[in-house]
């Protein structure tokens, strides 16, 4: 079967992406990468992990095909399906099967989102055998070795119904990413809105306050894209507090004693 | 004054006619009240009781938040506009109008522009706990000050004309003196040199023949510090008070006129409050030019707190040459005095509490790693320290010992510590213990406020190797012997001996008798507005996975499966015959157990928002159709552990389960092990998908034997490991202030969630179960 090249094509990273590192997290990737292991990657939303997929596909010059998971995601939707194309059944590679026969790396973001039922097919691709049957072709694709296969969640959410399987996660190389220490969280605010030094860090401390708030009932702090959002409506001549309050207060809460906290904090700072 | 009494005095004020299940109640009600608000509510009875009862049962519950913002001669106006309503509008307007005093009453005859902590606790109390990283409190008092654990603040401010000023007032008043402890006021320490030794603060100022003229004049020199780091970190709330805060100026300026070394101190002041409000220095300040100077650069963002003490010197000595002497005046408001011995007892507590702490932890953790090391134990009856060597670590021999010894004497080098925690790892004496994110939380934070880790503590928890349980917990014991008999009798696990205690534990079940009472119709009355909201999500989230597509069949065609099962026969495939979607009632297939700590350990904790909880899950779960039971536990010793059954699997949520709410009481000790272990029998039998085990808990399992500190916390841990291997998960909603240190340990980091006011549970408790089963 063809390579459709014009399909990964896009996927291809052109621009070198930004991303700051936080610790020996690209080394540990690329070795995982050399290895042939797959990664999971754990951490609160907004703390960089789809950033640092795509600085790895960069660095390691491979397209990165995306899959954002959710409750409805069938087998057919990551291996692929005939479709009737003028009367005519014609077969259609999905993310997956794309990624393995590119020779790409295929990240599937927010994995416990998905059924069971349906991870399992990632399971003889994810340890040594990297095989992928697709029943509907009779065919077995053997993974090249440039293929690579990264997942993500965030183990903050306490539901009961989204926890990974042992057989699943036992499969992976896990790194976790949490917010960067506050010198770094500043200098990526900066880089990514262009803000000046001093609005970056006082976003970040703003946002080490509302991460003190779970006590208080919010379940997850300020993470860096809220901060990144902040930045980006101030740097629009929009005043910082009311920039706090639609990115920053409004994001995180519905609960108006809660919100009238944050609304202290970000009137206090700005 | 007793429930007992109460219920007396009622009994004559109120006739045979009442029940006596209600005069209980409210009997037992108004003993929580203060006895001033008590005396007031009792002398309002006979007005509302012959109008409404109801009426009276929902003044009774406003009663002390309405004490707080109005004076007990308003009380009256208030019960006389809440029967106005009444006869206008119906119970529930004036039940909402009495919830509602704040604002329906307050504002209404005070007319001022005054504001009440009780008013901002709840919003400023998190933004407090925010800067300064770990619990505070709030509490009234006249004198304004912080003592790094609790703030004391006016129980009113009316500085201002305008409110949001006032309220503004109190947030800078707090953010200020949160500084004391952000900068390390109170442990500055002069810096040792020469001949000369290191002094602490309170030496410090004990050289000056004027000692409070030293210490006025040294908070004064930390106030400019302090506000100077303010408008670097928040200069946004320095912008709000530059509006308002040149009132000020006006009251310190009046006292200017005394002269001499007062009229030096209050040039300070007004010095400070025009720094603080971003104002040129004035003309006419009486201070001298080189002071200012002075002040200046001590204001340049930079400072640590023992340039304060040498500024403290240098304004001391300009003091002096005033002679009218030093005649203390009234503080700043937002400063107010600086309580260095309360400060100093306060940071000590702490600190004692933390090393106590890590000790427990370190403890657990050696105790742990050395079992793990030791392999599964057989149970037998010996302590392991006592088995013979070969397994595991070897007990501590002399070389190390003494390592130890000498290493208690010296704090750990700072930097070592900091890297061995970066690496998670501990090592001391030779040998090497992985932390655990408990202890590495513990230590982190004892760094970052006291700069260092004692070594005794390390020492103090390798020295008592998990083994200081063992003797309190025979010695209380009074029956080594008994066994527990019967399905109901359960083992508990002893980490000492890495086994189990067979048959150790003794579950009673027992019945609550159902009472009747306003009690659930005032509830469902109260959140009206919240159970509408909490019946519309629920009901959201049992639809959530109504439709199950590609099945053999059902209601509707599935479009996508068609099309694919025409593309596979073109394609010359077998086409799958799962074409159809169904509409499936509910395949969430949860149950979940609701097991309620019912321990009088805390007071109030079996309370009205316990219950009230309780009321508001069983309508929001009557929308889902989630199956769930609710259990009760305490416990007296191990022969007596008692299950309440409030509402089993099988029974509908019908008025004797409303009843048996309404009748639950507090009872005795805490022994979860038992309880955790009886639940998670019911909950195996139970036909489901996924198997929930909710514990409300207010604190750390405890009974009246042995059974506390790590033995306690251990068996619990145990019996919820116990319980996920029977594939139950166990999840913990808890008021404990200090739940952190052990919660995470027992239940594991995201199996736990921390409430801090009870009174949020009813709010938080449906919330909680969405997102845990969404
Ligand atoms: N280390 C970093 N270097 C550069 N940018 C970063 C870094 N961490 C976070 N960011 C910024 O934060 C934003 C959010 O990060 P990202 O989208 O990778 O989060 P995520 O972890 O994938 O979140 P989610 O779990 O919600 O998908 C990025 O767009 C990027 O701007
Ligand atoms: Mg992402």
């Amino acid at each position: 079967m063809k390579v459709d090249t014009e399909r990964f094509a896009e996927h291809r990273i052109k621009e070198e992406p930004f991303y700051l590192a936080q610790g020996q997290e690209m080394r540990i990737a690329r070795a995982a990468y050399e290895n042939q292991i797959p990664l999971l990657l754990k951490g609160p939303t907004g703390c960089g992990k789809t950033r640092f997929m795509r600085r790895l596909a960069w660095e390691l010059n491979r397209p990165l095909i995306t899959v954002s998971c959710h409750d409805d995601l069938s087998t057919s939707d990551l291996v692929g399906r005939y479709l009737l194309k003028g009367g005519e059944a014609v077969w259609m590679d999905g993310p997956l099967t794309t990624a393995v026969r590119a020779g790409a790396i295929c990240y599937l973001d927010e994995i416990v989102e998905a059924r069971k039922d349906t991870m399992v097919v990632i399971h003889p691709l994810a340890d040594d055998r990297r095989e992928l049957p697709i029943e509907k072709l009779g065919e077995l694709l053997i993974a090249p070795p440039e293929f690579a296969l990264a997942v993500s969640y965030n183990p903050g959410y306490q539901s009961v119904l989204k926890d990974l399987k042992q057989s699943t996660r036992q499969r992976f190389l896990a790194m976790e990413f949490l917010y960067p220490p506050a010198e770094l969280e500043a200098e990526i605010v900066m880089v990514e809105a262009k803000v000046s030094k001093k609005i970056a860090e006082d976003l970040v401390r703003l946002a080490g306050m509302t991460r003190e708030l779970k006590d208080a009932g919010l379940q997850e702090g300020a993470s860096t894209r809220l901060l990144i959002h902040a930045a980006l409506l101030i740097k629009g001549n929009i005043s910082p507090r009311q920039a706090c309050q639609a990115a920053v207060t409004e994001a995180l809460t519905d609960d108006h004693e809660l919100a009238a906290s944050i609304g202290d904090m970000v009137s206090a700072i700005f | 004054m007793s429930a007992a009494r109460i219920n007396d005095q009622l009994a004559v004020l109120l006739g045979h006619e009442v029940a006596d299940w209600q005069r209980e109640e409210l009997a037992e009600k108004l003993s929580l009240l203060n006895p001033e608000i008590r005396r007031q509510a009792l002398q309002q009875l006979p007005v509302i009781w012959p109008v409404s009862s109801a009426l009276y049962d929902a003044f009774v519950d406003q009663a002390a938040k309405a004490s707080s913002c109005l004076h007990p001669r308003q009380f009256a106006n208030w019960v006389k506009a809440a029967l106005d309503v009444y006869e206008a509008d119906g119970l529930r307007q004036a039940q909402l109008f009495l919830e509602e005093v704040e604002s329906n009453f307050l504002c209404q005859i005070r007319g001022e522009a005054g504001v009440r902590l009780t008013e901002i606790e709840s919003r400023l109390l998190p933004y407090a706990r925010s800067i300064l990283g770990r619990e505070l409190k709030f509490a009234s008092a006249d004198a304004v000050s912080f003592d790094t654990s609790t703030l004391f603040l006016p129980a009113e401010i009316n500085l201002f004309s305008q409110q949001s000023h006032n309220f503004l007032f109190y947030k800078f008043t707090i953010t200020f003196l949160l500084s004391l402890d952000r900068m390390r006021t109170f442990r500055v320490q002069t810096p040792a040199g020469g001949s000369d030794q290191s002094l602490s603060l309170a030496q410090f100022l004990a050289k000056f023949e004027h000692r409070q003229l030293a210490v006025d004049l040294f908070y004064l020199a930390e106030a400019v510090r302090i506000v100077a780091r303010l408008r670097h970190d928040f200069p946004g709330l320095l912008a709000d008070f530059a509006e308002f805060g040149s009132a000020l100026l006006s009251q310190v300026a009046t006292e200017e006129g005394a002269g001499g070394q007062s009229a030096f101190v209050a040039a300070l002041r007004v010095w400070l409050v025009q720094q603080a409000i971003g104002l040129e220095v004035s003309e006419g300040n009486l201070l001298p030019e080189a002071v200012i100077e002075r002040l200046a650069g001590h204001a340049d963002g930079s400072r640590q707190a023992v340039h304060s003490l040498l500024l403290t010197e240098v304004l001391y000595r300009q003091a002096v040459t005033y002679a009218a002497p030093y005649l203390p005046g009234p503080p700043l408001p937002f400063m107010g005095v600086l309580t260095i011995d309360a400060a100093l007892t306060a940071i000590d507590q702490r600190q004692e509490e933390r090393q106590e702490k890590v000790i427990e932890a370190l403890r657990r953790m050696m105790a742990e790693q050395d079992k793990g090391a030791k392999g599964d134990g057989d149970g037998a009856d010996e302590v392991p320290e006592e088995s013979p060597a070969g397994h595991g670590r070897p007990p501590l021999n002399d070389k190390q010992g003494s390592m130890l010894l000498t290493a208690g004497n010296r704090d750990l080098d700072a930097a070592e510590l900091e890297k061995q925690i970066a690496q998670g790892v501990l090592r001391i004496g030779g040998m090497e213990f992985e932390l655990t994110e408990e202890l590495k939380e513990l230590l982190r934070e004892m760094m970052q406020e006291e700069g260092r880790i004692p070594g005794q503590a390390i020492v103090s928890a390798a020295g008592r190797p998990a083994g200081g349980l063992t003797q309190a917990a025979k010695s209380e014991d009074e029956d080594e012997s008994a066994q527990a008999v019967g399905p109901l009798s359960y083992d508990e696990w002893d980490f000492r001996r890495a086994g189990f205690r067979k048959n150790w534990c003794q579950v009673q079940v027992k019945e609550i008798s159902p009472v009747q009472g306003t009690f659930v119709g005032t509830t469902l009355q109260k959140y009206r507005g919240l159970l509408v909201n909490l019946r519309r999500q629920f009901e959201m989230l049992s639809v959530h996975e109504t439709f199950v597509k590609r099945q053999r069949d059902g209601d509707e065609i599935d479009l996508d499966a068609v099309v694919e099962a025409l593309s596979d026969a073109k394609a010359g495939l077998s086409p799958s015959d799962r074409l159809f979607i169904r509409l499936q009632r509910n395949d969430r297939q949860i149950a979940a157990l609701f097991l309620l700590d019912m321990s009088s350990s805390t007071e109030g904790w079996v309370s009205t928002a316990l219950k009230e909880s309780l009321i508001l899950m069983c309508e929001a779960l009557s929308a889902l159709g989630d199956s769930y039971a609710i259990y009760g536990f305490s416990g007296m010793r191990r022969l007596r552990s008692e299950i309440f059954t409030v509402k089993e699997f099988n029974e509908a949520y019908d008025a004797t389960i409303k009843g048996r709410i309404a009748a639950i009481t507090p009872k005795e000790y805490t022994r979860m092990g038992p309880a955790i272990r009886h639940a998670t029998g019911i909950l195996a039998s139970t036909e489901a998908r996924i198997r929930l085990l909710i514990t409300l808990s207010d604190g750390k399992p405890e009974d009246y034997d042995g059974y506390k500190g790590a033995y306690a916390i251990e068996d619990t841990r145990h019996a919820l490991i116990e319980a996920k291997m029977a594939g139950v998960h166990p999840f913990c909603i808890t008021v404990d202030k200090e739940a952190h240190a052990y919660m995470a340990h027992m239940y594991g980091e995201v199996n736990y969630i921390f409430i801090d006011q009870v009174e949020k549970l009813p709010r938080r408790m449906p919330e909680i179960y969405r997102n845990l089963t969404s």
